[in-house]
């Protein structure tokens, strides 16, 4: 993994900083790369959602070149959310309840405060990465059905700018420490550190069905490992993951 | 070869009662995945159609027959000719880049290389699968939104 700075380019308004790092990395660019921009017009989230983008807020991407194998990509998820935790963190007043939720969501008590898109690409041979992060800093947009936050609630609001500079810092960090893989177990437990507490009540909605439990860890592999009952938690690779209510489980159906 | 709906069940009860965490099954034209403690168990084709795509609870492994993958659609059922495009990892395969976009290719869609094909989703990460070779899209290999497995057919491209 390469420890050289990446260099940050910005723009006032963009259609999505995602989009313009494919563009990039059809024109060539291999990283690290950082692009900010102050606004995005077509910003995205999971799955093509719209992921509101208004001035105040953080709206970057980062394009890099790993030399990993394709199946240990998955864990740049997990490696994203840290360096999201790690940079929001210390602009929260003591007590803030920052909490990370399955794999890469940056939740302050029950509301999300960062999200984050990974995806990659082969371009020329190249396996790509680009991984999106939105931080609500001074604006909470709104999310149908989500609930959302934002950092100047809860203390001293840094600019997008200055965000950035510790987001990067902090993704070079741990991408050292990632190693193309070979470090996922010191990430994982980074990760266990900074995630809600097991026995958090969880529903996961997969494609194919829907299952509530509670958290009961990770997998070596980073699959979600949900406790239903059964004599083995199940684990989940894929799926959207919320925090349930704190009714008990018999309540709720009820 | 095939399997019947009883067979299937005879197999799972049998590693239900076994110590195993992981069984392969390769049969000739088949292969079956369990895990235990898993939210997958799959079946890969081909299939009787009466258990083509079904929910099949087993206790106490909770493990479930979810992707039984047969040709979605093809314009030759001879998918040894052309070039084949193959899953890269586990995950979801997803045709569209969004629920409410159009599938990135269909049946006759022509491609270049680079253009996409399909997505790949595995714990939120989502890797765009292209086309290798140009050609003409010839044989879809698997449903929206199903699981693949690593080295599964996705696609056959008839090559220009």
């Amino acid at each position: 993994m390469s420890s050289v700075p990446a260099r940050i380019v910005e723009f006032e308004t963009i259609d999505s900083t995602n989009t313009e790092a494919h563009r990039r990395a059809v024109a060539g660019e291999r990283g690290p790369l950082w692009i900010r921009s102050d606004r995005q017009e077509q910003g995205r989230g999971r799955s093509g959602r719209a992921w509101s983008s208004p001035p105040g807020n953080l709206s970057a991407t980062h394009l890099f070149t790993p030399t990993c194998e394709r199946t240990v990509l998955h864990q740049l998820s997990f490696v994203a959310g840290l360096a999201a935790y790690d940079a929001i963190a210390p602009h929260l007043g003591s007590g803030a309840p920052l909490q990370l939720k399955w794999p890469n969501d940056v939740l302050i008590g029950p509301a999300k405060v960062g999200g984050i898109l990974v995806e990659s690409a082969n371009y020329d041979g190249a396996i790509v990465v680009i991984i999106g992060m939105g931080i609500n800093i001074a604006v909470t947009p709104d999310i149908e059905g989500r609930a959302v936050t934002q950092i100047d609630l809860y203390g001293a609001a840094p600019t997008p700018n200055e965000l950035i500079q510790v987001l990067a810092r902090n993704m070079r960090s741990w991408l050292e420490i990632w190693n193309d893989g070979h470090g996922f177990a010191a990430i994982r437990t980074a990760w266990l550190e900074r995630a809600h507490a097991p026995g958090q009540r969880l529903t996961v909605n997969t494609n194919q069905r829907y299952l509530e439990g509670t958290f009961a860890g990770l997998a070596e592999n980073g699959a979600l490992l949900l406790a239903t009952g059964e004599k083995a938690p199940i684990k989940i690779e894929h799926g959207d993951v919320s925090l349930a209510s704190t009714l008990p489980l018999s309540e709720k159906r009820a | 070869m095939t399997l019947t709906f009883k067979e299937v069940s005879e197999i799972m009860k049998i590693i239900d009662a076994s110590d195993c965490e992981e069984v392969l099954l390769e049969l000739e034209g088949i292969k079956l995945v369990v895990r235990r403690g898993s939210s997958e168990t799959t079946l890969a084709a081909p299939l009787p159609a009466s258990i083509a795509s079904p929910q099949i609870a087993v206790p106490p492994t909770t493990a479930q027959v979810q992707s039984a993958q047969q040709p979605v659609s093809t314009a030759s059922n001879d998918v040894t000719t052309g070039t084949q495009i193959r899953a890269p990892m586990v995950g979801s395969f997803y045709r569209r880049p969004s629920p409410d976009q159009p599938s990135f290719v269909e049946i006759g869609t022509h491609v270049n290389v680079g253009d996409p094909l399909c997505l790949i989703e595995v714990m939120k990460l989502y890797t765009t699968i292209t086309a290798t070779i140009a050609g003409t899209i010839k044989h879809l290999a698997v449903e929206d939104t199903q699981l693949v497995e690593f080295d599964q057919l996705l696609f056959v491209i008839e090559p220009d």
